[in-house]
């Protein structure tokens, strides 16, 4: 379980960890384009991390898991799922890989998996009884010119308008949010792969079409913040059966938590692209003036979800 | 679809012949929303003036007279010969235009060698591959993206597919990895099989003649599936999974969808754009250029941020395919020349010409932090090399089958460690300079 931490807002450079290490954030030189166009803007699209065959191979393998979860609202594949279909060194694959080291020099997971929501729905996912799904994750730090906690969407699906499309709003988390507030819808086909900072607001639209909608998600932060969900058995039966020695995979699964971790570099740094806002989040001042009292409320209780 | 930017680009297009004609201009017709056409260009007046005005475009006499200011982007369709004239005469705009250019981009290793440099200096450069977006295309692409057929193993190509369009068409399958081997063998006077092996053990063929589509068609087959142009395959093909077909769907006996049936569902391709331009005024409204021009289309979206294959396809893929596509023609290139020999397609077209301080590799090349098996080394003692990728050495030194770079950058990037290892058993042939 972590806390609360979106105190501390613009300007701040320092955080205690769990180990009493503190966090200093990184200053601009120290960031890939990646890292500081999503310090920025928040979300950034990227070339698709995996290619047709690859997705093919990918989906294929968790069709069948998939299937026998389809009557779950939202049904997840975790990571020894992966492990065990074969797919999960497909999956960190070194464009995948790539693109984590673009924004964090020594990733942790704290998501992996992929899930599918289900379809006919009218309401958003999660956090669908505050501001129709529009929220910041509590459980990640925020930086302002530091991208620590970013989650990689895959589109494993067809997503459009009417599928469940995650929306973003690229607005600086420290500026009040507007009902005028730009908003980004991010529709496209299974392939699609894009970076979103997740201190900043966001939602997944209601899938109102008739299918399941799938994605992959993964989320990393620096090795100096403890990861609480790698306690969970689907990523302890990983840590258990995947022989050490990869360093890239040791740190993502948490091997170097607690002590200094090497910090690589992308092969190739990804190339970001940030998408065009197209709406607005839509949602009534007053609505976002009473979210605003209750998250500064419930600052610093302590919460874990996925 | 997540677009990347909102503002109308302005195009100036260079060239007026059948190819601007009938495929650039309908192409961008339909995407007006996205794109203002503000001039186009031409040798001869005798080809501009009628175009320009058939299509109500102002019409450029001469190049040095137009104002590049005002143009985003520049879509030149000329003879190949012309490529390197024509980009000489932008060079002084290029840092900020983006160059759309027709492919082949050349012909010859001389054309290649003239106009390769050329392409470096401009923003950003998309080439026009539409055959790889024709939409049933895009359509057994969708279907593979999800699964429908499991693991892709084969895509074959009957009576269709171009040299360096099927080939490209081939490796929009694999990421535009490369071709691990190939191998031809001819079918009576004019005819022949080409097979490409790609990484995964997934293959390509290509079966000739090419008989530009009045014929033939693809198959592709995966681990639990195959989907193929050819009903009839339901019926022959005795294996034990499905055959799917993929089909035009025709109104009014005029082709305006195309689709493929699964069991829960139904994949679409509507043509709205081909609709579209059937409706506007040019000479070739034949299917196959219908097709061509929404494959187009998709390459005129990447210009916009649009996500789709073309917007990393890039002119290092276009000499790839139509260098290799034309050696494997030939039989020439029973092996990736990329694996095998210390230079890259660039290089080898322009005859034998070798570049010997660089690189361009495939993804099963690694460079290496120790001289050891990539395999045993951690991974931040091993960099993938993937095609396209260019290893640029300043010192190195032989030893055994592997190239120690002292000195080098990978893509312009220095390397992350003094010292390198990258196995190149033919790296001592070629001095590095």
């Amino acid at each position: 379980m972590r806390a609360l931490s979106f105190a501390a807002e613009a300007g701040r450079r320092f955080s205690k960890c769990t180990w009493g290490i503190m966090y200093k954030s990184r200053g601009e030189a120290e960031l890939t384009s990646a890292a500081k166009a999503i310090a920025e803007h928040g979300i950034a699209l990227v070339d698709d991390v995996y290619s047709v065959n690859e997705l093919a191979a990918i989906n294929a393998a968790m069709t069948p898991l998939f299937r026998g979860r389809s009557g779950e609202a939202r049904s997840y594949v975790r990571p020894d799922d992966m492990l065990e279909a074969g797919i999960l060194h497909r999956i960190l694959s070194p464009a995948m890989r790539d693109v984590l080291l673009s924004i964090v020099p020594d990733p942790v997971l704290y998501h992996f998996h992929a899930y599918e929501i289900a379809g006919n729905s009218s309401r958003s996912h999660i956090f669908a009884d505050q501001l129709g799904g529009w929220h910041r994750d509590p459980d990640s730090e925020y930086f302002a010119r530091d991208p620590t906690h970013v989650s990689v969407f895959v589109y494993l699906s067809d997503v459009g308008d009417e599928d469940g499309a995650f929306e973003f709003s690229s607005q600086q988390p420290s500026v009040p949010l507007r009902s005028s507030s730009p908003a980004v819808t991010m529709t496209g086909p299974v392939g699609m792969s894009f970076i979103w900072h997740r201190g900043f607001y966001h939602r997944a639209s209601p899938n109102r079409g008739p299918r399941r909608r799938r994605l992959l998600k993964i989320s990393i932060q620096p090795n100096s913040f403890r990861s609480a969900h790698l306690s969970n058995d689907f990523f302890r039966k990983v840590t258990e059966q995947v022989p050490r020695g990869d360093v890239m995979l040791d740190l993502l699964l948490g091997r170097y938590q607690g002590r200094e971790a090497p910090r690589l570099r992308p092969s190739r740094p990804v190339r970001p692209e940030r998408p065009e806002a197209s709406r607005t989040i839509n949602v009534p001042n007053d609505v976002l003036e009473q979210m605003r009292k209750r998250e500064k409320a419930e600052a610093g209780r302590p919460v874990s979800y996925d | 679809m997540t677009r990347t930017t909102k503002r109308r680009r302005r195009v100036l297009i260079i060239g007026a012949g059948r190819r601007v004609q009938n495929n650039f201009l309908p192409a961008l017709s339909c995407l007006s929303d996205r794109f203002d056409i503000c001039g186009i260009h031409a040798r001869t007046q005798e080809r501009l003036l009628p175009v320009a005005k058939a299509w109500g475009i102002k019409p450029a006499d001469n190049l040095a007279n137009v104002d590049l200011a005002g143009v985003d982007v520049v879509a030149v369709s000329v003879p190949t010969a012309q490529n390197a004239p024509v980009l000489r005469q932008l060079l002084a705009k290029a840092k900020r235009l983006h160059l759309v250019i027709d492919t082949p981009i050349a012909w010859s290793s001389e054309e290649r060698a003239l106009v390769a440099p050329l392409l470096d200096e401009f923003a950003g450069v998309t080439v026009t591959e539409d055959y790889m977006n024709f939409p049933q295309f895009g359509l057994l692409r969708d279907a593979a993206r999800q699964g429908l057929i499991g693991e892709v193993r084969s895509l074959t190509l009957l009576n269709i597919g171009y040299l360096y369009h099927g080939l490209a068409l081939i490796r929009s399958f694999c990421g535009f990895g490369p071709v691990l081997e190939s191998r031809r063998h001819q079918l009576g006077s004019h005819g022949s099989v080409v097979s490409y092996r790609f990484q995964d053990n997934f293959t390509g063929t290509i079966i000739g003649p090419y008989r530009r589509h009045t014929t033939g068609g693809a198959l592709l087959e995966g681990s639990s599936g195959v989907i193929t142009e050819f009903p009839v395959d339901r019926e022959a093909m005795a294996i034990d999974k499905p055959v799917h077909v993929l089909s035009p769907v025709y109104e009014e006996h005029r082709i305006s969808k195309f689709k493929i049936a699964f069991e829960d569902r139904e994949l679409v391709s509507d043509l709205q754009h081909l609709r579209r331009m059937r409706e506007m005024n040019f000479s070739d409204k034949s299917e196959i250029n219908l097709l061509r021009g929404c494959g187009l289309i998709e390459v005129f979206l990447s210009v916009c941020g649009a996500h789709n294959i073309n917007k990393t396809y890039g002119a290092r893929n276009a000499f790839y395919d139509s260098f290799v596509s034309r050696r494997a023609e030939r039989g020439e290139t029973p092996l990736d020349p990329f694996d095998t020999f210390p230079k890259d397609a660039s290089s080898a077209l322009q005859g034998g010409t070798v570049r010997p301080i660089s690189w361009i590799a495939s993804c099963t090349t690694y460079l290496k932090g120790r001289m050891e098996l990539a395999s045993t080394l951690p991974v931040d003692e091993r960099i993938p090399v993937r095609a396209g990728d260019i290893v640029v050495a300043q010192r190195s030194e032989r030893q055994g089958d592997h190239c120690k770079l002292l000195e080098a950058q990978l893509n312009g990037q220095p390397l992350p460690k003094p010292s390198w290892f990258i196995y190149a058993p033919d790296w001592a042939e070629h001095r590095v300079q």
